[in-house]
């Protein structure tokens, strides 16, 4: 097992490298100058080439290239933000934890509400709580999160006045992002663990728990929930991975200074350090997250451990 | 089986009613709300009562757009502005008369109100003998010195590009020297007002070099810097300048803190607004202001200024033989064939002002409103005149191409299509382009992929100088011609002639804008509208920096 476990992290390294070197080469062809951005409009064609040239944009793209992996992976240095004119990895390490929390906060609230409502409804399969649930989860999962978002706010901002609707400086100031975001989570969640759990149950062995005369309480929560969550778990794995980026929506409408809101500005003001570095950590944090969910996987289901142990072996 | 059918009769008849009440979620109707609310004011809609209980007036909350950094450079960033309210320059330009005012420097000396002309590349510059900054710093003037310097240091050579030295004579002399004379307006405001002064000792105690805190001269504290959210200042009341007569309308300080929040959303800010935790916005897009107007349901609590914003949007052909439009009988024809005042109505009422002159007309200097009143394109649609033109030229039939982008919410596609019909009506076929805002700069140096544009709105901040540098001067670029390819050695001369300091003047402006009229070089289409919301109860009288920037701690606060 931790054969296998060693092999997934010298895979990150792999990860972080291809990575690297995919977003610089993307970069490098994408239109766009950033000294067209950074300096005046009046600025001459020969002013703009000493910018581009004090920030080496001049060089050919080998060099450029091996100059950026060298700075990145030797000297793990992240370069200086070109808009924010700070150090990238301070400017991220200021935003990380504030987006870590509003994505983790809203993923244990999508599955602590959407599990229970999808097991309900599984347990009560084509009865008006399966057919209200999963309408609701419908509604939930093709929602715009924008618009709920915009609509949130003008319900408890303007019309009832009871929440700040921007902002980040106290608990109240996140709560309509938190709501904002849970809802596609708990009715996604609702919905895979209804199908992951009617599917479950019809296993024979749960027929054969029944037929042993254990509670239906054991049956549910001690034999069935374990194995009806796997694929549960492996979208809340998902959902925390791509969530570190992908709350840019919620962070533009609350105006909460996030990484999402950070790579989207950084993108249009062409601050190639940034978006590099962000990208960088954006997809070692997604890969990390979905070993750590394969890790879990292994705990919860010993036959899936079992397979790791194997492949661990043969690599 | 029938008990089947009725449940999915009722699952479908709770599914329609459902999507129903989506669909009327999601409508955005005028009267609805504030924050999604169409042209039509709301004149037959009941206005909501301000808020009762006490106004609090000592802090003033305003909606921004994000800086970035703090940092004392590129003084000319508009998400900036409100920096201009902690650091102060050597110069400022009077906000009524127009004319250059010292604020560190010491008018009552030197033979030009504060500095001297030693020769034609070395000036000095006399500063007040008793500034300090906010942490207590005296200012001399090895620190206006090291500003200088530094800057370059950092990398904004381009804003002092002649700049050879700069050091103190003395504590209150700091000489300038340049490698050529300043040979225009816009060079010369860029050293005088467009310099933020900080001291040596307050960026060497920065841990972050003045990047994420602040220390100026001014009449504002940097108190909290919370990038991508907030940025709050605090008055500053133990202000260097004890002399009340020498502190212009801009300088004074009115509230005692000023809160700006970082919005990009709109409806934020219109919520904002209505509910009464945002007190001003200084951009606000029209079709969001409707429950502002005049008998809307906030209009007795926010007041909406209409101001033409400081950009011109400018139709701009591409001059390159390979394109139909260097003909300058075709290029006539097309300006003569758009009527400005449909395209700015097309865009909703308010939105835009059609432009009357190529330029920006209100608080930047070189300005002529005579312009609006002379006989062109600029002033006249006619449909004839544009078919003589037309029959002039060589105009065969060939279907011209206008490049446009994605900036600005789509408003400049809105702008294409305009044109497009308007061309159709003379018998010229068009066909509109819509690229990426991003690539709009590697487009418009490729002569073969259009034959004009509308994809930029043109800013100045103090001169239109800056604005025909971008349009009109040859520098810009590497080829030797204009960025859109313009070659015309009259032009290049007239543009030289208005562009050095020795020979700037109204005639020479005139020249070189009856030049560009009569070449077809540029049509000034539209300004756009940017409007500036506050509420009532807290601001009676805006104050601004010129040209729509708004000092929010120098608003006469209300009663």
């Amino acid at each position: 097992m931790w054969k296998y476990v060693v092999k997934r992290i010298l895979w990150l390294i792999v990860v972080a490298v291809g990575t690297a070197f995919v977003i610089f080469t993307v970069l490098y062809f994408v239109p766009g100058d950033p000294a067209d951005i950074a300096l005046p409009t009046t600025a001459t064609y020969a002013e703009r080439q000493a910018f581009r040239d004090s920030l080496g944009l001049n060089d050919p793209y080998i060099v450029q290239l091996g100059r950026y992996l060298y700075d990145t992976f030797i000297r793990f240095d992240l370069g200086v933000s070109w808009s924010y004119n700070v150090p990238v990895i301070e400017e991220l390490m200021g935003r990380i934890p504030r987006t870590i929390m509003l994505s983790l906060i809203t993923i244990i609230i999508g599955a602590a509400v959407g599990i229970p409502l999808g097991i309900s409804a599984a347990l009560h399969q084509n009865r008006w709580q399966d057919h209200a649930l999963m309408t609701l989860a419908m509604v939930g999962v093709s929602m715009p999160e924008f618009w709920l978002a915009l609509m949130l706010i003008l319900l408890f901002c303007l019309k009832l006045n009871v929440l700040p609707a921007f902002g980040i400086g106290s608990i109240s100031n996140w709560i309509l992002p938190v709501a904002a975001g849970s809802v596609a989570g708990i009715a996604k969640n609702a919905r895979q663990m209804r199908s992951s759990a009617l599917e479950t149950i019809r296993s024979d062995y749960i027929s054969t728990a029944r037929a042993k005369g254990v509670p239906e309480r054991s049956v549910i929560y001690g034999h069935m929930l374990p194995n009806a969550l796997i694929p549960v778990i492996n979208i809340l794995g998902a959902q925390f991975g791509k969530s570190i980026g992908g709350t840019v929506v919620l962070e533009s409408v609350f105006t909460f200074p996030g990484v999402g809101l950070f790579l989207l500005n950084s993108i249009n003001t062409r601050d190639y350090p940034s978006v590099r570095s962000s990208v960088l950590i954006l997809a070692l944090f997604a890969a990390t997250v979905m070993l750590i969910v394969d890790l879990v996987y292994a705990y919860i289901d010993p036959r899936i451990k079992a397979q790791y142990v194997v492949s661990g072996k043969k690599g | 089986m029938k008990e089947e059918v009725m449940r999915r009769k009722t699952y479908l008849v709770a599914s329609a009613a459902l999507i129903m009440c989506l669909l009327a979620g999601c409508s955005g109707g005028s009267g609805s709300s504030g924050a999604s609310g169409g042209g039509e004011s709301g004149s037959d809609t009941e206005t909501v009562a301000a808020p009762t209980g006490p106004v609090d007036k000592s802090v003033l909350n305003i909606a921004g757009s994000d800086p970035e950094d703090v940092a004392p450079f590129k003084t000319d960033k508009g998400t900036k502005g409100l920096l201009w309210s902690v650091y102060e320059s050597l110069y400022d330009l009077d906000p009524d008369t127009g004319e250059l005012c010292p604020v560190l420097a010491d008018g009552s000396r030197g033979e030009n109100n504060g500095y001297t002309i030693v020769d034609d590349t070395t000036y000095e510059i006399y500063i007040y003998d008793d500034i300090y900054d906010h942490a207590g710093n005296h200012v001399t003037a090895s620190d206006v010195a090291f500003t200088y310097m530094h800057n370059i240091e950092e990398g904004y050579k381009s804003y002092y590009s002649k700049l050879d030295n700069a050091y103190a004579i003395d504590d209150t002399t700091v000489c300038l020297e340049l490698s050529a004379p300043i040979e225009n307006v816009s060079e010369f405001n860029t050293y005088l007002i467009n310099i933020w002064v900080y001291t040596e000792a307050a960026y060497n105690a920065s841990a972050s070099g003045l990047t994420t805190d602040a220390c100026g001269t001014g009449r504002y504290m940097l108190t909290d810097f919370v990038s991508g959210a907030s940025l709050t200042l605090e008055r500053w009341d133990d202000y260097w300048q004890k002399d009340e007569s020498l502190i212009n309308k801009r300088h004074q300080a009115y509230v005692e803190k000023i809160v700006e929040n970082f919005m990009s959303e709109e409806t934020q800010i219109v919520i904002g607004l209505e509910s009464g935790t945002i007190d001003l916005c200084t951009k606000i897009a029209t079709e969001n202001c409707s429950d502002f107007m005049e008998g809307g349901k906030y209009s007795d609590q926010v007041a909406v200024s209409m101001l033409a914003d400081n950009k011109q949007l400018v139709l701009t052909p591409n001059c390159s033989p390979e394109s139909p439009m260097s003909d300058e009988n075709l290029r006539l024809a097309v300006y003569y064939a758009i009527d400005n005042t449909y395209v700015a109505a097309s865009l909703g009422e308010g939105s835009a002002v059609p432009s009357s002159a190529l330029g920006i007309s209100n608080g930047v200097s070189d300005y002529n409103p005579a312009w609006e009143t002379e006989e062109s394109y600029q002033t006249t649609y006619n449909l004839d005149l544009a078919k003589e033109y037309l029959a002039k030229s060589n105009y065969n039939g060939e279907t011209l191409t206008i490049l446009t982008n994605t900036d600005n919410n789509g408003v400049y596609k809105t702008v294409a299509l305009c044109i497009n019909a308007f061309l159709e009506e003379i018998g010229v076929k068009s066909e509109i382009v819509v690229v990426d805002k991003a690539t709009a700069e590697a487009n418009r140096t490729d002569p073969s992929a259009y034959d004009m544009e509308i994809g930029t709105a043109i800013s100045c901040t103090s001169s239109l100088m800056e604005m025909y540098t971008f349009l009109f001067n040859t520098e810009t670029t590497s080829t030797g011609k204009t960025q859109w390819f313009v070659e015309d050695a009259k032009l290049q001369e007239l543009f030289d002639t208005a562009y050095r300091l020795d020979t700037h003047n109204e005639d020479s402006m005139n020249a070189l804008y009856d030049y560009v009229i009569e070449k077809g070089y540029a049509y000034g289409l539209l300004q756009f509208n940017a409007n500036m919301a506050y509420r009532t109860d807290k601001i009676s009288e805006i104050t601004y920096q010129g040209q729509h920037l708004v000092v929010p701690g120098s608003c006469i606060m209300a009663e």
